[in-house]
């Protein structure tokens, strides 16, 4: 493990305590986590409890992170996938299709957002739960964050351009009449 | 008075017993008494208000500052504020917190992504044996593809309005 090393991670690392997050200690956490990356990596878009699935988010920028780095024909990179995939021909999708899509990318690999709570549906004991997306980047399914919007047309804006193209005409005119 | 307090007693004992058979079903709390048939969870739940009364007087300080004064544990800050963290979607203008995304525009993603997921044809590959090239669905008004590094999937639908073919815009551009 200590030979292995990368940058630091470019996702919010979440503050909730690790041991809560499941019960049945380390090795159930450890089980979740897998279940939810072969999740993600199958499906590329999940939803679920922010916890749990916050943490999987680390896990799976690192092994992108450690696969571009150091290949598949590095001993620790490839121990670590067999630990963490718990479903083999995942380990393919990672060095086939992962690291080609995200050879030039250096930020995050994943978007999460939240979504919104139902307040109405949780009876008393059961307390109203915070949901995310998790997604991987570049997928082939429509963006849920919609299109940008093209404000260029507004009245304001249309009067800006032109105010800012008659002083870089004027600014160049100056310019001309100097080296004149 | 007397009798009074006794029905309230066994009032209270038998709600206690109910919750308690509800919360910890063993067989140390068989009571003879008890309904022999549970019909939901919920009608044997006792009424809550017995249980959550307060046990102490409150002093006439504490209750002056819950009803008029502005801390936080005052009645008229707690309930009576409005909410200033909620936002309307520009796209649909239905109202959403401020921290989360719009509710009603995600709908219509996940029952399309769903869609784009169950038409692909085999999906014992997809679960167990997946894919290892890049999955692109093709609807049918877009131009075909034909390139054998991806894995080719053809919808018979036509493709939504809302949704657009660039997938990777950059920031700050325009339509």
């Amino acid at each position: 493990m200590s030979n292995l090393s990368t940058r630091t991670l470019r996702v919010t690392v979440p503050h909730a305590i690790r041991s809560k997050l499941t019960a049945g200690g380390q090795p159930a956490r450890h089980e979740k986590i897998k279940t939810i990356l072969g999740d993600l990596f199958r499906n590329e878009r999940i939803e679920g409890y922010i916890r749990t699935h916050d943490e999987t988010r680390q896990y799976a920028e690192r092994l992108i992170e450690l696969a571009k780095k150091y290949g598949d024909r590095h001993v620790g990179t490839m121990q670590l996938m067999d630990y963490w995939i718990n479903d083999k021909d995942l380990i393919h999708k990672v060095f086939k299709v992962f690291v080609p899509r995200y050879t030039n990318t250096i930020g995050p690999y994943t978007n999460s957002y939240r979504l919104p709570i139902k307040y109405g549906e949780f009876q008393y004991p059961n307390l109203p739960r915070q949901n995310i997306v998790l997604e991987m980047k570049d997928n082939p399914y429509p963006r849920i964050i919609p299109d940008p919007r093209n404000y260029s047309n507004i009245l304001t804006n249309v009067l800006l351009d032109q105010a800012r193209k008659e002083y870089r005409t004027e600014q160049n005119n100056r310019n001309e009449n100097k080296e004149k | 008075m007397l009798s009074n307090l006794i029905a309230r007693y066994q009032f209270i004992s038998n709600q206690l017993i109910r919750y308690s058979q509800f919360l910890f079903s063993s067989p140390t709390f068989a009571f003879a008494d008890c309904p022999s048939t549970l019909a939901t969870p919920k009608s044997s739940l006792p009424d809550m208000s017995i249980l959550l009364t307060q046990k102490h007087r409150a002093t006439i300080e504490r209750r002056r500052v819950r009803r008029h004064s502005d801390l936080p544990m005052s009645l008229m800050k707690r309930l009576g504020t409005p909410r200033q963290d909620l936002h309307q979607c520009l796209e649909c203008g239905t109202w959403h917190e401020k921290k989360t995304i719009c509710g009603h525009c995600y709908d219509r993603i996940r029952k399309e992504t769903q869609a784009m997921k169950d038409s692909y044809p085999n999906k014992d590959e997809f679960n167990y044996n997946h894919p290892q090239q890049e999955i692109v669905y093709v609807y049918k008004n877009d131009k075909k593809i034909q390139d054998n590094t991806k894995r080719i999937v053809e919808i018979e639908r036509e493709r939504p309005t809302w949704f657009s073919k660039n997938l990777i815009p950059k920031i700050n551009t325009t339509k």
